[in-house]
């Protein structure tokens, strides 16, 4: 079974992490752990002709931190005896997510159900709800919820 | 851990069923299958439901899960998040309809309120029967044809 774990630094992503580690059996399980970045908009006032040092090393500062969350989460799953690879993608999180699912067919998209940023933090996430209506596959939405918290 | 497996058609079942029982449960784990049909179906129609929804909590309990079933004439959505509200569900598995363009719109809107409207996981399943390949499963199909 191939598991993608769309996460991102959020405690809502913590979440879907534990549940996962917890619930999957070690054999014959493979997971990915995938962190999209998304560029600073104004970046693209750079390839429109500008350029701007500065957002290029926001997106670099991103960028380490990204690597270091996926580094880690995968480090937590291999502790576990769970095979994990760890990747990440510079983009949009929704088309980056399915995409990914897609080429590596994997069986099962996990993530959290709420995002790092502003509204996102208490609607539910444009980014979770666009998955489970475009996934070929299956998505598992975790929440953090009290009966869940309770275990 | 309690888990609420919904779904609509016999397919579904498999493959809901198939996701609960391939991964792996805490020991006192209940499944609680629901069946939901609409108000305006045949006598026949709810007796096939019946059927289906009890086999599948009979795999369930080939798996070694302790499982149980419920049939409810009522309107779709508000029913399977009422009742894992009710029943304190920590994960709803959630069979997706999508055989066909329009069913796939239909049931998609449903799910998609689902996930809004819950309070705890949930986990939408799609059909794929090349990834079916558990006994239960199997037992699952060869009760249904």
């Amino acid at each position: 079974m191939r598991i993608l774990l769309a996460i991102d630094d959020s405690k809502f992503s913590e979440a879907a992490v534990e549940t996962l580690i917890e619930r999957v059996r070690p054999n014959g399980t493979e997971v990915r752990i995938l962190h999209v970045v998304e560029p600073p908009p104004l970046l693209v006032g750079r390839q429109l002709g500008g350029y701007e040092p500065a957002l290029q090393d926001a997106l670099e500062f991103q960028k380490q931190h990204a690597e270091a969350l996926v580094a880690k989460t995968a480090e937590s799953l291999r502790v576990r005896g769970l095979k994990a690879t760890a990747a990440l993608e510079l983009g949009d999180p929704k088309s980056k997510i399915l995409d990914a699912a897609e080429e590596w067919h994997a069986d099962l998209i996990v993530l959290g159900s709420h995002g790092r940023k502003g509204l996102n933090r208490f609607l539910m996430g444009g980014v979770s709800e666009a998955v489970a209506r475009h996934a070929c596959c299956s998505v598992e939405i975790v929440r953090i919820c009290p009966a869940n918290l309770k275990n | 851990m309690k888990i609420l497996l919904a779904f609509n058609g016999s397919k579904l079942s498999e493959a809901a069923l198939h996701a609960v029982i391939t991964q792996r449960r805490p020991e006192n784990t209940t499944v609680k299958v629901l069946k939901v049909i609409p108000l305006d179906v045949m006598e026949a129609e709810r007796l096939q439901a019946q059927a289906s929804s009890d086999r599948t909590a009979q795999a369930l309990r080939t798996a070694a899960l302790k499982a149980g079933s419920t049939i409810l004439r009522d309107i779709v959505l508000e029913s399977i998040v009422g009742v894992a509200k009710e029943w304190d569900a920590n994960l709803i598995v959630l069979g997706w309809h999508g055989q066909t363009t329009v069913k796939r719109f239909l049931f998609g809107s449903v799910a998609t309120r689902v996930i809004h409207a819950a309070s705890c996981s949930v986990e939408l399943v799609r059909f794929r029967p090349e990834r079916c390949e558990s006994e239960a499963c199997r037992l699952a199909e060869r009760g249904e044809s």
